[in-house]
């Protein structure tokens, strides 16, 4: 063993430089993990709604030609599985803070009245195809269940177990749909 | 700092580890700090000497916020990238894990959709800085840059001119990030954003081209930095 000391004491600007690398390997510790990502997402979050409140308007965005239709861009996404649904079986539930719960068959929603767009429909993922929905404007809906004054937020939940929340100003959007059908496929 | 997140990870207790940590990373950087500026100081004004060149404070915390605020944009950008890659759709190729940030799309999403915040509004505070300060009339590109670059003989003079062109045109690649992000966050309420840049692969396409864009200015910035300026330079700037 060498008794030698080190010529080189950890100085200074050293010291600083090591602290800033270490926190950055700290920071890229986590990166593999979405441990931080709910954290962040509570401190962010009220921010960004405020910001999509700021943004949201009740005017109409633009809507696409029947030739602007891209068919094969359409990507089928589900959470686990495709769900097999009998039309006759199927019944929406709209519950919670409403005035009026309700539960509607095919026929009842087939009843009210049908309105058809074609839009840029853009995923979470990233891609976005433009596509042609036909179904029930889901202001619609809210106006037969009369959700109480203090909701915020409606909750989706679909058949192959996915789920979503939206703010109520987004959902009574005239352009926001639940759709039944698509002359895609 | 190790109790700070054992408290965190242990108990849950997620808020009040994080105001410990802000007290801990305060704590333990001012007297750093101190040292690091009392330091310098003393070497220039007791010792009088002038060797070391010297940034503000508003430009260093800029350097700072922008590097941290990238790296995070950059790796939650991938993982939600990976979701569905630009190039070649879900059949395209992905970026290995070790660069992605978030552990899955909706994480990859809430640290994107958080540090566009710190990015966005630090590079606001900085352009306004740039603006009141009139820093931008000396401190950025101008035809004198140009001229040197075409007929200077000085290769100083020269590097000079490259450095400060460099630096300057990454300001636009930055605002084509922000805006062309802006417009796939929410593509319904600035479609007339969005219709600016034609289609959708090329809205994708331009944005995930700042990523490359923006590491390959930061070796060339770099670069030319410990030319003009040796490692003294980048010193300056982040000590």
């Amino acid at each position: 063993m060498s008794l030698i000391l080190p010529k080189h004491t950890l100085s200074r600007r050293r010291l600083l430089q090591l602290s800033g690398l270490s926190g950055v390997g700290f920071l890229l510790g986590g990166c593999g993990t979405n441990l931080f990502s709910d954290n962040v997402r509570q401190i962010s979050e009220p921010l960004n709604e405020r910001l999509e409140a700021l943004l949201l308007s009740q005017k109409l965005i633009p809507e696409f030609p029947i030739s602007a239709i891209e068919a094969d861009k359409l990507l089928i996404n589900t959470f686990d599985f495709t769900p097999q649904i009998d039309p006759a079986q199927f019944r929406l539930t709209i519950d919670g803070e409403v005035s009026k719960a309700m539960q509607l068959s095919m026929a009842d929603i087939q009843k009210l009245p049908l309105t058809s767009t074609v839009i840029r429909h853009v995923c979470v993922e990233g891609w976005a195809a433009i596509v042609q929905w036909g179904g029930v404007q889901l202001r619609d809906l809210v106006a037969l269940v009369q959700p109480k004054s203090n909701v915020r937020y409606v909750y989706f939940k679909s058949a192959d177990g996915y789920y979503e929340s939206w703010d109520i100003a987004s959902a009574v959007h005239p352009q926001t749909l639940m759709a039944y059908q698509s002359a895609i496929r | 700092m190790g109790g700070i997140l054992v408290l965190a990870a242990v108990n849950h207790q997620v808020a009040g580890a994080f105001w410990l940590l802000v007290t801990y990373g305060i704590g333990a950087g001012l007297p750093l700090l101190a040292i690091a500026y009392g330091g310098r100081v003393l070497s220039k004004r007791i010792l009088n000497l002038r060797s070391i060149p010297s940034q503000t404070f508003l430009s260093k915390t800029f350097h700072w916020i922008n590097i941290i605020s990238l790296i995070l944009m950059i790796g939650s950008g991938l993982q939600i990238y990976n979701a569905n890659p630009v190039f070649g759709g879900r059949a395209g190729w992905h970026f290995p894990d070790f660069l992605l940030l978030g552990g899955w799309l909706a994480g990859g999403r809430n640290w994107h959709f958080a540090a566009m915040w710190l990015f966005s509004l630090n590079l606001l505070w900085y352009g306004i800085y740039i603006f009141v300060t009139r820093r931008w009339q000396r401190r950025f590109a101008d035809r004198g840059d140009l001229k040197a670059l075409q007929v200077s003989q000085n290769p100083k003079r020269k590097n000079y001119a490259w450095h400060r062109v460099v630096y300057t045109a990454i300001v636009p690649v930055l605002l084509l990030a922000i805006l062309s992000g802006l417009s796939m966050y929410k593509p319904a309420q600035l479609h007339w954003l969005s219709g600016l840049f034609g289609n959708w692969q090329t809205l994708r396409t331009v944005h995930f081209i700042t990523v490359p864009t923006v590491i390959l200015f930061t070796i060339a910035h770099s670069l030319l930095a410990l030319k003009v300026g040796s490692i003294r330079l980048i010193k300056s700037m982040f000590l």
